[in-house]
């Protein structure tokens, strides 16, 4: 009986070591994680109007935050994502001008239609400030569409089409796994993915969409819920 | 088409000048939900300066579509 009993406290002891390992690791790792910042090492101390990816930021909060919670790392979309609008936006920017340009080789295609010099006025600044309105709506909804992760929970912004907007909030109590995938020419170039956080039973899983540094988000929450194992 | 007749017809045309208006009215509207919804989100997340810039910028084009209404209501 009594060599059962030594051989437990041996087996505790080891378990222990363990988790101190672990905890050292993990603390490293996030020491790492903060050093380790190849886009701009000193500017991602701080959130700037055009950050995807910043590690510590400095400056903001959100509603509800607890006194001691620490935000880790804010994400939004990769800024590439937001091409295709920006190069509609330039098209449709370019037509008056275009038509202009024609009109001055003397090619009119409305050739047919006179319009009056006040209607015509009118019409294009109506235009100019429907395509202006459609860049801002498409800038806000890559602008709120962001992520917080703190060192107790996750927090995940979705805001889209003006009308919609959800603000969703999980513990790591919660997690139970975290994953990316990228697949695709342009999210291997410019290294983004979508990040998907299982949480457990019924409730939403998290997805996280074209996130820059999708491994490093996975690694940070896995180091994250491997903690909380330990603790 | 008779240059001259498409021209008389627009201008005598009063259907399309409160058909212009009503688009303006509703352009207005819809850039003030633009902005609720900017300030809205200016309580979740807080001291993000971006905020305060799509603010402005959606303010200006409130301010632009509310000049253009008012313009072509004397003009028009």
């Amino acid at each position: 009986m009594p060599d059962i009993f030594v051989a437990k406290y041996k087996e505790v002891s080891k378990d222990q070591k363990r988790k101190r390992k672990d905890l050292t690791h993990f603390k490293n790792f996030i020491k790492r994680l903060t050093q380790y910042s190849p886009s701009s090492q000193k500017t991602d101390s701080n959130l700037k109007i055009f950050s995807t990816f910043c590690i510590n930021p400095t400056g903001i909060s959100f509603e509800n935050k607890e006194e001691d919670e620490k935000i880790l790392l804010f994400l939004r979309s990769h800024i590439i994502t937001n091409f295709f609008w920006v190069l509609t936006t330039i098209i449709l920017l370019l037509i008056p001008l275009f038509f202009v340009l024609l009109n001055s080789y003397s090619i009119n295609p409305f050739s047919g239609v006179y319009l009056p010099i006040r209607f015509s006025s009118f019409f294009l600044i109506l235009y100019y400030l429907i395509v202006i309105t459609y860049a801002l709506i498409n800038f806000i909804n890559w602008y709120f569409n962001s992520c917080l992760i703190t060192d107790k929970r996750v927090i995940d912004i979705n805001f889209s089409e003006l009308v919609y907007k959800n603000v969703s909030t999980t513990k790591f109590d919660l997690l139970q796994d975290a994953s990316y995938n990228q697949t695709g020419f342009l999210r291997s170039l410019f290294n983004y993915g979508d990040v998907l956080l299982q949480t457990s039973g019924s409730l939403e899983n998290f997805d996280i969409r074209a996130v820059p540094h999708p491994d490093r988000v996975v690694h940070l929450v896995e180091g994250l819920l491997g903690r909380r194992e330990d603790t | 088409m008779n240059i001259l007749f498409f021209t008389q017809i627009l201008e005598s045309f009063v259907l399309f000048k409160i058909g212009f208006l009503l688009i303006n009215i509703l352009y207005v509207i819809f850039l003030f939900i633009i902005y609720n919804q900017v300030n809205s989100m200016d309580k979740i997340i807080i001291g993000d300066q971006g905020v305060s810039f799509i603010k402005l910028v959606s303010l200006l084009s409130i301010i632009l579509a509310a000049s253009l209404f008012l313009a072509s209501v004397v003009i028009l």
